[in-house]
């Protein structure tokens, strides 16, 4: 939902212009618009996950997050996929691997100050997270949304 | 082809060393970047003579960079093209799912990595196509941009087993934001993870030798893209151009601001600053881009095979001299048209990766410095670009949004444009070959902080300013500013940095596209909004730094233009700040030796 009221303008340009510029400016898609979608905190903002015929009544009815799942966010709708792997910052001396054995997770990568965890695929990412907070060994933690936001230029 | 043999051509010749003349890349003559003679590069008009890489004694000496892996992390690569499939070795990677193609294929959904592939590293004198900058390295290539994940990430950027023993990693891609990015390694682990394996894999990647990290500084000059629409200036459809300045300035990206990746801005044929090319006081140097290859010359590099993909296609013929399946080239495996940011980043590995090879006992760093130190300026009468504004006071002011190439304290010559200019080879590789050790080692400082709580009145040239002492006493390299401020309408703002030695740096020009404000109220300013200079290279780091904040837009509304295609487009307001903003605090780092 936009947050603001858009004023759609038809640009009365000249056919010059548009075309001068329509010729390196590519039409793009226009935004995802969601039928239904739920309110979730991720990473201490607000998104509206996206319920699909997959995700299902069910889940749909449980605050929840797992990997797969598309969220938007802002006034144009940016989804992003939740893709069920954690960013953490451990404290120091943390033995990672045990951390991620203790957690029921797959280490994916570390340097000793921080890691990438995955969880399992039913894994329900928001409670996972909630555990990783409260553990001792963890100072940060992060949910990874990807959005493919890298274009090639 | 036309040869010419001049006194440098016969003496190679008599040398027994090999002329450009005699190249046997039959599209290697219109490579106006590697040898610019004002050929038209298939376009309809030509370049000007000697604006190029300067790769003639280079090339010369059979200096390709052997024993150099390469990896383009793209849109995927077609490893087995007829003139790159000699150069890859093992190692790539399909990160993509359902294409078809085998794990270690990188599909290329797209097109764009073949060709940024080709001119890094198209095999060179081989009867066929082009030439790379570096037309002996080896090449592997990730279609990183159809899947990016952490994981893929890491594994194309040199963290795994996959890249461990990449030394350059050509990154011609990148996001223009248009809301401000809190920058906060210390609690973002995101954030702190990509810090820590670039300055990991830059440091200690191939036995300790390191690798260089290439990065596009983004396509954004006139308009850009912020993932849902295209961020244009309110008067570009009636003729206007931002009055003169960048909409995406380098420095509005954060993954441009990191230290370790190598930012580099590009050139057309002529060496000047492409029409669309972002810039900043963030980038390194500028090199050959190109423009779009119809009216004016774009590059000239691999393309998709065949007539039915990529950009040269059957259905182009035409629209330049080569593309639609011509005499040049009929199977259409070839194009004339890349361009962007794009190809400078990929010109600039292929400079550095044969730099490498000119001398393997040198560091990713002093290869670094070594292409900085050897830069040659480049549209040097430019001008730079002056913002005229009514002020608070109804008088018309001008503020230098964009300065003329200016020395520095330590006679390093910087344009915002072109960093410290355009890669020079020859120079580098014969540097290179003299040395074996330029840079001490790196050293960075902690953030420092200063708490400021400074007004920046609204439409004036007086500005907020802050002070900051510095102790430290290393040698500037690059330094990095994390800003907290308030203000309403940010795009009005220019932001400076003010060295000991009295040069002035403007990290963030005004007019630029940070107009998240205008669609999320709940944005009041910057939060540790990070920007880098490089424009203090050489300095000393000890005195003080003053940070100025210039408010130079006092108009009531001003607007974007959001265009998402022509049946969607949005002209856009922002309001005048009500109250003057506000410099609240800033930290910053240098990095250095």
């Amino acid at each position: 939902m936009l947050k603001v009221t858009l004023t759609s303008l038809a640009i009365l340009a000249s056919g010059s212009a548009l075309a001068a510029a329509n010729g390196h400016l590519k039409e793009l898609a226009v935004p995802v618009q969601i039928e239904q979608s739920q309110t979730v905190e991720v990473n201490g903002q607000t998104y509206q996950r996206i319920i699909t015929q997959a995700t299902g009544q069910e889940v749909a009815d449980t605050i929840a997050l797992f990997a797969g799942d598309q969220v938007a966010q802002g006034a144009f709708n940016q989804v992003s996929k939740a893709t069920g792997t954690f960013f953490v910052a451990v404290t120091p001396n943390t033995d990672v691997k045990a951390l991620a054995k203790d957690l029921g997770l797959t280490l994916v990568f570390t340097n000793g100050e921080t890691a990438v965890l995955r969880a399992s695929e039913d894994a329900n990412l928001l409670q996972v997270s909630d555990v990783l907070r409260n553990d001792s060994r963890v100072d940060s933690v992060k949910i990874e949304l990807s959005r493919n936001k890298n274009k090639p230029e | 082809m036309k040869v010419q043999f001049n006194k440098l051509t016969l003496a190679m010749l008599g040398l027994g060393l090999s002329s450009m003349a005699l190249a046997s890349d039959p599209l290697y003559p219109q490579q106006w970047h590697l040898h610019n003679t004002g050929q038209d590069g298939f376009s309809a008009s030509s370049g000007t003579p000697g604006q190029d890489l300067n790769t003639q004694l280079t090339q010369a000496f059979g200096i390709a960079g052997v024993g150099v892996k390469v990896a383009v992390i793209d849109t995927g690569v077609q490893i087995d093209h007829p003139d790159l499939a000699q150069n890859v070795v093992t190692g790539s990677l399909n990160f993509m799912e359902d294409t078809g193609y085998p794990a270690d294929y990188p599909f290329d959904y797209h097109g764009h990595g073949t060709s940024v592939a080709g001119l890094i590293a198209a095999v060179g004198n081989n009867n066929e196509g082009v030439r790379g900058v570096a037309s002996s390295a080896s090449l592997v290539g990730y279609n990183y941009l159809g899947a990016q994940s952490m994981e893929a990430w890491l594994a194309s950027h040199g963290a795994t087993k996959e890249s461990a023993d990449v030394r350059v990693f050509n990154q011609s891609y990148g996001f223009s934001p248009i809301d401000p990015i809190t920058y906060l390694p210390e609690t973002d682990p995101e954030l702190a993870l990509i810090e820590q394996v670039t300055a990991d894999v830059s440091a200690n990647a191939q036995y300790g030798r390191g690798a260089v990290f290439v990065k596009s500084a983004g396509n954004g000059y006139r308009y850009f893209n912020t993932g849902n629409f295209f961020v244009l200036p309110g008067d570009f459809f009636a003729g206007g151009n931002n009055l003169g300045l960048p909409m995406h300035n380098s420095n509005q990206s954060y993954d441009n601001v990191n230290y370790f990746n190598f930012v580099t801005s590009a050139t057309d044929a002529n060496g000047q600053r492409t029409s669309y090319s972002s810039v900043g006081s963030n980038v390194w140097v500028s090199a050959p881009g190109g423009e779009y290859g119809r009216d004016f010359p774009a590059m000239v590099t691999t393309d998709l095979m065949g007539c039915e993909d990529g950009s040269n296609t059957s259905a182009g013929l035409g629209e330049n001299q080569l593309h639609g399946g011509t005499e040049y080239d009929p199977s259409c495996d070839y194009t004339s048209t890349m361009n962007g940011t794009s190809s400078a980043a990929p010109n600039t590995s292929g400079v550095i990766a044969a730099v490498m090879s000119t001398n393997h006992a040198l560091s990713a760093r002093d290869v670094r410095a070594l292409v900085v130190d050897t830069a040659r300026k480049t549209d040097n009468d430019h001008p730079g670009v002056a913002l005229d504004f009514v002020n608070a006071q109804g008088e018309t002011v001008s503020y230098q949004a964009i300065d003329a190439w200016q020395e520095n304290a330590a006679g390093y010559a910087f344009h915002a444009y072109y960093g410290f200019g355009t890669p020079d080879l020859d120079a580098a590789m014969s540097k290179a070959r003299m040395t074996n050790s330029v840079l001490p080692q790196l050293q960075t400082t902690e953030w420092q902080n200063v708490t400021a709580d400074v007004a920046i009145p609204d439409a004036s040239l007086a500005g907020g300013e802050s002070v900051m002492k510095v102790e430290s006493n290393l040698t500037v390299e690059q330094v990095q500013v994390r800003l907290t401020l308030d203000h309403a309408r940010l795009p009005d703002l220019a932001i400076e940095l003010i060295s000991p030695a009295g040069t002035r740096s403007v990290l963030l020009t005004p007019r630029n596209g940070l107009v998240g404000q205008a669609l999320n109220p709940e944005i009041t300013g910057f939060d540790s909004q990070i920007m880098a200079s490089n424009q203090f290279y050489g300095e000393n780091a000890k005195g003080d730094w003053t940070l100025r904040a210039v408010d130079t837009n006092g108009e009531e509304v001003f607007s974007f233009i959001a265009y998402i295609n022509r049946d969607n487009i949005f002209q856009i307001p922002l309001n005048n700040n009500a109250e003057d903003g506000v410099i609240k605090s800033w930290d910053m780092r240098i990095f250095g030796h």
